[in-house]
């Protein structure tokens, strides 16, 4: 049977034993009586029940299951006294999974308040750049491929003086794939599909007229920018339920950074400095 | 079957007509990830995945997310048009609930072994729940439909929440995660619209994958339209795409058709490797050894059957079993994804940092650098680090659709107008017919007289006379990637009852042209310095076309046609990532790929 060699040798039994370790610390900050009590309740005896199942296929007989208590009973006792003897300390794995639940318990601690109105308007304000529209342009080209011209760029001027004296753009330059007229988009619509340098070309020139010859990745380019949107920022009646959901995002980020730094403030850190920094 | 197609592409003609108003008639290429995990799968949470489906969206969008291995990842050059968070469905939502000290699970003796730092716990844990899939027995303990129900509604709140039409698309989607025997018969569902059922349905139901088809007929019946979309056939040990149904009983028209109406199309690419094909099943294709992976999923064992696990391989017996029988259970086109389970696929070459968090997120662990104290003399890499040094960068879907919208991308995935990539960005088209004008491939129209005059990639092509149809295939570059190599027509046909291939190049870089008996394109001579991966500048194509006509056509013989279009070589990921180390390349790894698109097929259906 793979499966028991495999539970065996399996991280299994001292992960069980870290997870008693934890009840313990737990236990151990109740009030020590003369006797401490160790119990197993119903409901664990059938967890290791169900687990043995899954380990090796069918249910323990009652011999076997007076085995797994015995045990039980026995790792419980033993993580007590390795917890009494601090034997949890400098462990790093007890550490992080303590952090870990803390971490948890904490972010339910710090409740964020309903926010006022005014506590919106303000948060709007201070991050009018999340809800403002970009710039947005309407433009056209034509493309010239490199690997069909032998004279590219003085080709590419000659058909800019045809489509100056009113030339039908369909008929000018070479085949594209990607869409010679472009409507509603931003420089960065533009850069992600033609890349960077022909985004600022377009964007930096003068509607209504062709221009270039303009490079991309591509080849060459003629083009006519055919509108420009400026950009404008988002009323905040149309954006308050986004806002809202950000602010209490953010707030909740700041309580929980709160609350860390309380907690830091009852202890005094000392980090040493390393042996050889840098190393 | 055939008047079932022959509706079907019917009704996809109408269905552009009756959008192209609104959106680009000639039809938009958008480029998206159909398979991405976030913390809510078992496994990724297991790896230290802490990112959510609200992340996966993020990092789509083009913002930076952070990854187990700390540090934070980003898409340098271009955002993503669409994406679907596919979680694996089974066991959805139950271990981030098992580390939840406030969730009963938590209580459960074996929770703190999964959430480790330690790889090899890791390892163990994840094992212990692949074994449950494996078996396709549910660890009673683990079942909880209510934390599943809540991690569903998580996905779908987020896909609906991150949905901006007409700029960014989002699917509700999910795994199912069937693996008999190891054997990977994993599919991805995607839904249509904004509607979807309660859970869904799991590999722990039955791993039968004519189950899942039987359900997703019953969900349309209610209104509830999606498709299924299988992944890693190369990891099913050539049961993917067997020859008989899932218990061994022999295919017939019913079963074809039940697949083919939940399976239009297939995951050709992926991190775990390419299924395009084997260099045992296509000994005379010269690019066919590209990015195998040769294992099971999440295993070491190897696999031993090709045929069946490869998508050339099913077409072809697809065309096969139509000949002699009268059904198609393969007609299927090709997707591509990533597969990632860090919420953010890792696309590109020089940036590559893999799939499965902490366990893959540094290169000393997927075989690229050498460990500390070791040289590539001794390096006798683990079993992880075996699996993942071959491991490629992650694929992309691009699908032709007039907007992007979850109603005209979905309708092009139906349609099967998609191809696939490496991970780059170039654009393939592809048509066919018989009335396609001389010069079309020089005329500014020639996508709307192709539309007007043929069919696109995905559909039939119905026999007319004795004639040989043309073919249109046009690819441009990706302005952040490499240049075009050439274009490739992959053919398969039957010919006395035997499905046969070959390819054919039929466009070619730098003023080269195929050569009349051997159809393939001269070198062009394009290089790669593997101390920098700098590549030749002059070398290669912007773009490449060709008007083409199969010099083999026999009007008798069924066949499919698909384009593959190379780039000029480039370094392959790990490859940088020696380099960004100042180490040599592992030398039992490729050091540089040609990145690559495919199209889906254009079958010709020659008349009975």
């Amino acid at each position: 049977m793979n499966f028991l060699r495999a539970a065996v040798r399996e991280p299994l039994l001292h992960f069980i034993l870290i997870g008693a370790l934890l009840f313990a610390v737990t236990a151990l900050r109740q009030k020590h009586s003369e006797h401490a009590e160790i119990r197993i309740t119903a409901g664990e005896v059938t967890q290791l029940a169900a687990f043995w199942e899954t380990q090796a296929q069918r249910k323990p007989t009652a011999e076997e299951l007076r085995g797994l208590i015995e045990e039980r009973i026995d790792e419980e006792v033993l993580a007590r006294e390795a917890v009494r003897l601090g034997l949890d300390r400098d462990d790093v794995i007890v550490r992080r999974r303590l952090a870990q639940k803390m971490a948890f318990v904490s972010d339910d601690l710090a409740v964020v308040a309903e926010p006022a109105e005014d506590a919106l308007r303000e948060y709007f304000n201070a991050h009018r750049e999340t809800y403002t529209t970009p710039d947005l342009y309407a433009l056209r080209h034509v493309y010239f491929n490199p690997d069909r011209h032998t004279t590219l760029d003085a080709d590419a001027e000659r058909a800019l003086q045809r489509l100056a004296r009113g030339a039908n753009a369909d008929n000018v330059g070479d085949p594209f794939m990607l869409p010679r007229e472009l409507a509603d988009v931003s420089r960065d619509d533009i850069a992600r599909d033609f890349g960077s340098s022909f985004a600022d070309a377009v964007t930096g020139s003068t509607p209504g007229s062709w221009s270039g010859p303009v490079r991309s990745p591509f080849g060459v380019h003629l083009v006519k920018l055919e509108s420009h949107t400026p950009s404008s920022t988002a009323n905040f009646e149309d954006v308050r339920d986004q806002v809202r959901e950000a602010y209490l995002a953010e707030k909740q980020r700041d309580a929980n950074a709160a609350l860390r730094t309380k907690l830091r403030q009852q202890y005094k850190i000392v980090v040493e400095p390393a042996e050889s920094p840098g190393s | 079957m055939r008047t079932t197609l022959l509706a079907g592409t019917v009704a996809a003609v109408l269905f552009a007509t009756g959008v192209a108003a609104q959106g680009s008639r000639d039809r938009n290429a958008y480029f998206g990830d159909l398979h991405v995990h976030t913390k809510l799968s078992f496994d990724a949470y297991i790896f230290n995945v802490r990112a959510t489906p609200d992340d996966a969206y993020r990092y789509a969008k083009g913002e930076s997310i952070h990854h187990a291995s700390g540090y934070d990842v980003r898409l340098t050059d271009a955002p993503l048009d669409f994406l679907a968070v596919t979680d694996h469905s089974e066991y959805l939502g139950i271990i981030p609930a098992m580390n939840d000290p406030k969730h009963p699970l938590s209580k459960l003796p074996y929770a703190p072994d999964l959430f480790s730092t330690d790889r090899d716990k890791i390892n163990a844990a994840f094992q212990k729940i692949g074994a449950s899939l494996r078996s396709g027995q549910y660890l009673p303990e683990l079942k909880d439909p209510d934390t599943s129900r809540s991690a569903w509604r998580t996905i779908i709140d987020s896909a609906d929440r991150n949905y901006v039409p007409g700029k960014f698309t989002t699917f509700r989607g999910y795994e199912y995660t069937s693996a008999p025997d190891g054997q990977n018969l994993h599919r991805n569902v995607i839904f249509a619209g904004a509607r979807a059922p309660d859970l869904p349905f799991t590999a722990l139901e039955s791993q039968n994958p004519e189950q899942l088809w039987r359900w997703m007929d019953q969900q349309r019946k209610q209104g509830i339209e999606a498709l299924a979309i299988p992944h890693n056939s190369n990891g099913s040990d050539g049961r993917m795409f067997q020859r008989t149904q899932f218990d061994g009983r022999p295919m017939d028209r019913s079963y074809a058709e039940l697949r083919m109406r939940n399976e239009p199309l297939a995951e050709i690419t992926q991190v775990k490797g390419t299924s395009e094909t084997h260099p045992s099943l296509s000994p005379n294709d010269e690019w066919s050894s590209f990015e195998i992976m040769d294992t099971y999923i999440g295993s070491a064992t190897k696999v031993t059957k090709f045929a069946g696990g490869y998508v050339r391989d099913a077409l072809k017996s697809g065309l096969e079993f139509d000949q002699a029988q009268g059904f198609n259970p393969y007609h299927f086109g090709f997707t591509g994804s990533s597969d990632t389970h860090n919420a953010a696929g890792s696309f590109e070459e020089n940036r590559y940092f893999s799939k499965v968090g902490i366990l893959d997120g540094k290169p000393e662990q997927r075989g690229s650098v050498p460990p500390a104290g070791s040289t590539w003399d001794n390096y006798e890499p683990k079993n992880n680090a075996a699996r993942y040094q071959t491991w490629g960068t992650a694929g992309l879907t691009g699908v032709w659709a007039e907007e992007n919208t979850r109603e005209s991308i979905f309708a092009a995935l139906r349609r099967k107008e998609t191809f696939a990539t490496s991970g780059t960005r170039m654009r393939v088209r592809f048509f066919a017919g018989y009335e396609l004008p001389d010069g079309l491939e020089k005329r500014h129209d020639m996508v709307s007289q192709s539309y007007a005059h043929g069919v696109a990639m995905g559909a039939d092509l119905l026999q007319r006379g004795t004639r040989a149809p043309r073919f249109l295939a046009w690819a441009l570059r990706d302005p952040h990637s490499g240049w075009l190599q050439r274009v490739q027509i992959v053919k398969g046909w039957v010919e006395d009852g035997k499905a046969q291939e070959r390819v054919f190049d039929v466009a070619c870089s730098d003023g080269l042209t195929p050569d009349s008996t051997t159809h393939r394109c001269g070198d062009n001579g394009a290089t790669v310095d593997l101390r920098t991966c700098a590549v030749s500048e002059n070398k290669g194509a912007v773009e490449l076309r060709a008007l083409w006509s199969d010099p083999t056509f026999d009007p008798r013989q069924r066949a499919f046609y698909y384009v593959r279009v190379l780039e000029n070589p480039s370094c392959r990921w790990s490859t940088w990532d020696a380099i960004r180390a100042g180490v040599e390349p592992n030398p039992k790894l490729a050091k540089t790929i040609q990145e690559r698109a495919w199209s889906s097929p254009i079958w010709y259906v020659p008349q009975r």
